[in-house]
């Protein structure tokens, strides 16, 4: 039975409060999420985005509370889905993630071992990016080096270690995307 | 290693035998720290891809993140100690030998593997998150030689474990 599925989806994104809401523009992509995902994908903790007051450790459970923070480093991994970059369906599938400093792109690793890069930020659900066979195996970490010029990736258990050098291009390939726009893609 | 695309390039082949958990980048150098189940922690040299340093651990690590500031670097273990990895730096010896350097306990008020770190922008709070939710706040700006970490605060976040901390710019806020 899948509605009680999609309740539990309903309930942990809104009872709880512990994904952003309307104070950061994400509400049309978690409505989304909730009312696509199927029971097996909502039962997952990947669905849960917590802030918390550096201050006390408390959790904050209201918008307003976090709505002005900026992060100059993003890894929460659906924090970044949820901001349109990363397509409903493949949400589950990344497995670490890393944004630029200096640059306007953000990078996935995935559990299948795939490398995606996007730009960062997005607004389009459909926005093309690159993607790049990494590793056999779950990417486990991924790093970028000061002023972006390499991107570091790991393999969970291919004993890998693969580096990246900016600029790059060419390598793109739909990943369940279908957007042409050229400004989609991520520098 | 297949590699589909000329952009990727192998760095390194067989880090040591078991998983691969962690990786960090300098903060203003190229370097970056990989953290294996095998053999502790290395320090690599993100040019030429040299070893720069070697650390065996007291536990298996799961998180690491650079020090800003000081030469070491912090690793968060399956036991749920937090270690000072001076041993590590670059400079601290040969490259590519194994150091049994001493790796200080910074913290081991948990007996959950510390799945994450991360320093705050000041670099005066380190936030650790553990693998059954919980997410403490530590006081790092007396440095190693101060001995054990304060606790500042405790929080407790999703039903699993922490992977991934993210500090706002202001470091008011911290994203999980």
């Amino acid at each position: 039975m899948t509605l009680p599925g999609l309740r539990f989806t309903v309930f942990r994104v809104w009872g709880l409060g512990r994904v952003s809401g309307p104070a950061t523009g994400l509400l049309p992509a978690l409505r989304r999420c909730g009312l696509t995902c199927g029971a097996r994908q909502v039962t997952t903790l990947a669905l849960e985005l917590v802030f918390f007051d550096a201050g006390s450790g408390r959790t904050l459970q209201r918008g307003a509370e976090y709505r002005d923070a900026r992060f100059p480093a993003f890894s929460a991994r659906f924090g970044w889905a949820v901001t349109g970059v990363a397509p409903v369906d493949q949400v589950q599938s990344v497995a670490v993630l890393a944004r630029a400093r200096e640059r306007a792109v953000c990078a996935a690793g995935h559990t299948d071992g795939a490398l995606t890069l996007h730009r960062f930020p997005c607004a389009s659900p459909n926005a093309s990016a690159r993607s790049y066979r990494a590793h056999k195996c779950p990417v486990a970490a991924l790093a970028f080096t000061p002023g972006d010029a390499r991107l570091l990736t790991l393999g969970a258990r291919d004993g890998a270690v693969l580096q990246v050098h900016p600029p790059l291009a060419g390598g793109t390939r739909g990943h369940g995307c279908s957007s042409d726009r050229v400004s989609d893609a991520p520098p | 290693m297949e590699v589909s695309q000329s952009h990727s390039e192998t760095r390194a082949q067989g880090h040591a035998p078991g998983a691969l958990r962690a990786a960090a980048a300098h903060p203003t150098l190229q370097e970056v720290a990989t953290l294996g189940d095998g053999d502790g922690l290395r320090v690599w040299a993100a040019g030429d891809r040299a070893v720069l340093g070697r650390v065996a651990l007291p536990s298996p690590g799961r998180s690491v993140a650079y020090w800003p500031g000081r030469a070491g670097l912090l690793v968060g273990l399956a036991s749920g100690a937090v270690v000072y990895a001076e041993g590590a730096a670059p400079g601290a010896g040969a490259p590519g030998a194994p150091r049994d350097a001493a790796a200080p306990v910074l913290s081991a008020r948990r007996t959950r593997a510390a799945t994450a770190l991360s320093v705050d922008p000041s670099g005066r709070r380190l936030a650790v998150g553990f693998e059954h939710g919980v997410l403490d706040l530590l006081d790092i700006s007396g440095g190693p030689e101060a001995g054990p970490l304060p606790i500042l605060c405790t929080g407790k976040g999703p039903a699993g474990a922490i992977d991934r901390i993210d500090w706002s710019e202001d470091g008011k806020v911290l994203q999980v």
